[in-house]
């Protein structure tokens, strides 16, 4: 019912669960995590804005940012798509299909980044095609933006598919009783019930995108200014033994992601609460 | 509650084909929206994912297979396998436990102790090496100690295996909790009040009703723990033969122009990224036929 | 094995679960736990089997005599029914109804035929015979109940709990399974308590009624007294349908003889509509004046629903069939009405 101080329950182990858990989670995970912020804590105000604002930190930031936003927006389009032809649907090779879109959680981020760069390079398979158009991919910011994509992908899909396959048919068939077409029904009924799922997902796969490493650094150049992503840069200054710049940046890109976390958190009481019966 | 929904078991009904004519589209939407869907993903995940293969494969398969001689990158299959051979199955006990504690028992603070678990998905795999570089490095809080006793963490095996711990440690959790929440504690119950010690209930009644989640937790948690690039590389020191992971020597082979080894390399983490996704089907598959 | 229940109390957060219940259950009856939801019966039921603990500082259970509140769950020796059953979904039938014997210790653990004997006894007995190898999603809702049933019982319990044991079930299924219980408690002669909210399923089959409002125990006893001596207007009105009217209005009108029912505090007879006599309105009948405003004949007894003319309460009335046709009452006449016995009830005192 409500939080009760000392669970009095008869079903065992919540002492030993407890204390495991809470071991096991401050050892590997908030203790080292409480390193970064420490550290940081240990630099004078001035040392830390020249570390986090300097010209190339905030190119960074703006790469990252915009890549990720770009991403999660187009992910979120095609995500709502996917996510509505896999449930509502049926065609030839749906399980696969379906099976497929986890692939990005399952491939190695480096294995994506040295494939992606070989297909958008230009002697590539989707390269050769680009290039003459003028349009560049490989070793630019719209690499990143491709790679982002890629691993956002499941995101936005698989927090819809749920919602979708729960909604009750019989809204659809309430709102065209009630004299509303198709377009009708599918912009004021159902998407108003799967927007805070879509914002959801969109938030997921930007938060991933934000420090996304392994898949970026193949395809996108690095170079400082104009393509070198923020997770990158910490990366950088960590190779030439810059552990208080890195750090700094560090907390940085961690205060941008638990935000979003939290933004997540809400979003999900806020979506809960329509469905309190 | 990060990345939750992304891992935790999903089941497609098949769309009836009586369906009630008031949600069912024009055949030309269908067709529309299906084949502009299926273009986008054909362009995101097929083609990548056959192009580690074309790649691979480009001087044919003796060239290949060649590949796998070398002895870095059999050293490098050998410490990924032993990695995930130790942080796979810490993760499984703290997944476990996270999700009896969390599913069964009400405390204060219990959401925050869920959010705090999904933590490691928000952090940037480069950051979630450096933590560890802090901690344990030569500048780090317990450098010195490690000099005077000769242990080395960064740089070395154990960093790599607390890396790769720390990116996959909430995916077996975050399979078990919602699972065991919607299965609620009345079989638990039931089994105490006909004798069963704690013990005997978690084997007899709780692991056979969470075994096929529980299965695709640890497929999932092996195949991030054995394919995690940047955490893993700002510890490893990316020393040859020693401290090369799988996807590490991905890129030193990449960065060196020998492609079709560094795709043959590739070309095994992906096709253990196709097992998982088959495996993640077939489970799946058993785990909405043993609720049906 | 008797149970005793002694000022127990617990609280769910700001909610009060029980509220100092006492209680005491015979050996060998069948006792049903009635109420509505809230009432807190669930409750009480989980904390007799040791499923839920009283709060810190309230009172006892005891078994046959003996302090059983600190005893946990295992120990009990209760069979405990679980209202959606709770059968273990990767088990069979067999395995299911063995599993209590087969967690005992090596010592206290009969043998395999002995368990295989013990579980087939049992599968016979709840009528099961050639389903032990089914699971339970390949059995219907009352077979489930059936293997709960036996599985609680293979444990030899001294007691046996059943949380709403009929309540997942549909109408005619729970008709027959709570017919066949109480041959079934006639056969074995365990002490059971049982929870329902069903006011026509408790007073049908258990030996004593315990009614439960909003945390207390509202009354105590057999079927027949609980009805017809309910101790206060919830009762009254929890076990079927009444009639409350103003006792002022149908003195004057004498429609009652004064001390059957007199008025209580609250100034209301109580009266089942059974207990309504009806008569056509002639010169010198005594009663209060009605008209009768609906008819409802489908099944034995016709329904009536007549206004007071006086007061222009409604009040509802059931009589035979053939009664109404004799009497020769039709909608919209005139009668009067009369009470064959009512109750009242004071705050401090009840009839």
């Amino acid at each position: 019912m409500s939080s009760v101080r000392a669970p009095r329950s008869i079903l065992p182990g919540f002492g030993l669960s407890l204390g495991f858990t809470l071991t096991y989670l401050s050892l590997i995970v908030l203790i080292p995590l409480a390193a970064a912020f420490i550290k940081t804590a240990g630099m004078s105000w001035a040392d830390f804005v020249s570390a986090v604002a300097s010209p190339r930190v905030l190119a960074s930031y703006r790469l990252s940012f915009g890549a990720s936003l770009a991403a999660g927006l187009v992910n979120a389009a095609f995500g709502l798509l996917v996510a509505w032809v896999l449930v509502r649907y049926s065609f030839p090779g749906r399980r696969v299909v379906d099976a497929l879109v986890d692939l990005p959680f399952a491939l190695p981020t480096a294995v994506a980044g040295i494939a992606l760069t070989a297909i958008y390079a230009k002697n590539g398979w989707v390269g050769q095609w680009l290039e003459p158009a003028g349009i560049k991919v490989a070793y630019t910011q719209l690499g990143v933006f491709v790679a982002l994509t890629f691993i956002g992908l499941p995101f936005v899909v698989r927090t819809l598919q749920p919602v979708l396959q729960e909604l009750e048919p019989e809204l659809e068939e309430a709102s065209a009783c009630l004299g509303a077409n198709r377009w009708q029904t599918i912009t004021r009924v159902i998407l108003p019930e799967l927007l805070p799922a879509l914002l959801t997902g969109f938030a997921l796969a930007f938060a991933r995108a934000l420090g996304e490493y392994g898949s970026v650094v193949f395809i996108s150049g690095n170079m400082p200014m104009r393509t070198e992503i923020t997770p990158l840069l910490i990366m950088t200054k960590l190779e030439q033994y810059d552990y208080h710049g890195a750090t700094a940046i560090a907390v940085v890109l961690l205060i941008a992601s638990f935000s979003t976390l939290l933004l997540i958190n809400l979003l999900q009481k806020w979506s809960r609460r329509f469905h309190r019966v | 509650m990060a990345a939750s929904v992304t891992s935790t078991l999903s089941t497609l009904p098949t769309p009836s084909s009586t369906a009630p004519r008031a949600t069912h589209d024009a055949r030309w939407v269908r067709w529309t929206l299906t084949t502009i869907a299926l273009l986008f993903l054909g362009f995101f995940l097929v083609l990548p994912l056959v192009a580690v293969f074309a790649e691979a494969l480009r001087h044919g398969l003796r060239a290949y297979l060649a590949s796998f001689s070398d002895p870095d990158a059999l050293a490098s299959i050998k410490l990924t396998l032993l990695t995930a051979a130790i942080a796979v199955p810490a993760n499984l006990v703290f997944g476990i436990s996270a999700a009896w504690l969390i599913a069964k028992f009400n405390f204060r603070g219990k959401s925050v102790l869920t959010t705090l678990i999904d933590l490691p998905f928000a952090v940037s795999p480069v950051i979630s090496g450096l933590i560890y570089v802090l901690v344990f490095g030569l500048q780090g809080w317990f450098g010195g100690w490690l000099i005077e006793h000769n242990l080395k963490v960064i740089f070395a095996v154990p960093g790599i295996v607390l890396a790769t711990t720390f990116v996959t440690f909430p995916i077996i959790a975050r399979e078990l909790i919602p699972l065991m929440q919607a299965q609620g504690s009345d079989e638990e119950y039931a089994a105490i009040t006909l004798g069963a010690n704690g013990w005997q209930t978690f084997w007899r009644v709780t692991l056979p009703n969470i075994k096929w989640g529980l299965l695709y937790g640890v497929i999932l948690c092996n195949a991030r723990a054995m394919g995690e690039f940047g955490a893993v590389s700002v510890v490893s020191g990316h020393i040859r033969g020693e401290t090369n992971t799988m996807p590490l020597h991905v890129e030193i082979l990449y960065n060196e122009y020998n492609f079709v080894a560094a795709f043959a390399v590739a070309s095994l983490l992906a096709l253990l990224a196709i097992v998982t996704l088959v495996l993640k089907s077939l489970v799946e598959w058993r785990h909405a036929r043993s609720r049906a | 094995m008797s149970i005793q229940v002694s000022n127990i109390r617990k609280k769910f957060g700001s909610f009060t679960a029980l509220d100092g219940v006492d209680l005491h259950v015979p050996r060998g009856k069948l006792v049903a736990l009635l109420g509505p939801s809230g009432s807190g019966k669930t409750t009480l039921l989980r904390i007799i089997a040791g499923l839920e603990h009283a709060d810190p500082g309230s009172g006892k259970i005891l078994f046959h005599g003996e302090d059983v509140t600190d005893v946990s769950a295992g120990r009990r020796k209760v069979g405990f029914v679980f209202q959606h059953y709770a059968l273990f979904r990767h088990m069979t039938v067999f395995e299911n109804i063995a599993f209590g014997l087969k967690v005992r210790s090596r010592r206290e653990r009969p043998n395999r035929s002995e368990i295989a004997d013990r579980v087939q006894k049992l599968i016979k007995l709840v009528q099961l015979e050639g389903l032990d190898a089914r699971y339970p999603t390949q059995l219907s809702g009352g077979q489930r109940q059936r293997v709960a049933l036996a599985r609680a019982l293979a444990v030899e319990p001294k007691v046996l709990l059943l949380d709403e044991p009929f309540g997942a079930l549909d109408a005619k299924v729970r008709k027959e399974l709570r017919r066949w219980l109480r041959r079934f408690h006639e056969e074995i002669h365990l002490t059971t308590v049982f929870v329902t909210h069903d006011q026509e399923e408790a007073l049908e089959i258990a030996d004593e009624v315990v009614i439960m409002n909003q945390a207390k125990v509202e009354q105590v006893g057999t079927p027949q007294e609980v009805y017809d001596r309910p101790a206060s207007p919830f009762v009254y009105q929890f076990l079927g349908n009444v009639n409350m009217l103003r006792a002022q209005a149908l003195a004057h009108a004498g429609a009652h003889p004064a001390p059957a029912a007199r008025e209580g505090s609250d100034g209301l007879i109580y009266v089942r509509p059974h207990d309504i006599e009806l008569v056509p309105d002639s010169p010198g009948a005594f009663g209060a004046l009605a008209v009768v405003r609906y008819l409802h004949m489908a099944g034995p007894q016709a329904r009536l629903t007549v206004e007071l003319v006086q007061t222009r309460e409604t009040v509802e009335a059931e009589i035979s069939r053939p009664q109404l046709t004799a009497l020769g009452i039709g909608l919209n006449d005139i009668v009067r009405v009369r009470l064959r016995q009512g109750h009242s009830f004071d705050e401090d005192y009840a009839i």
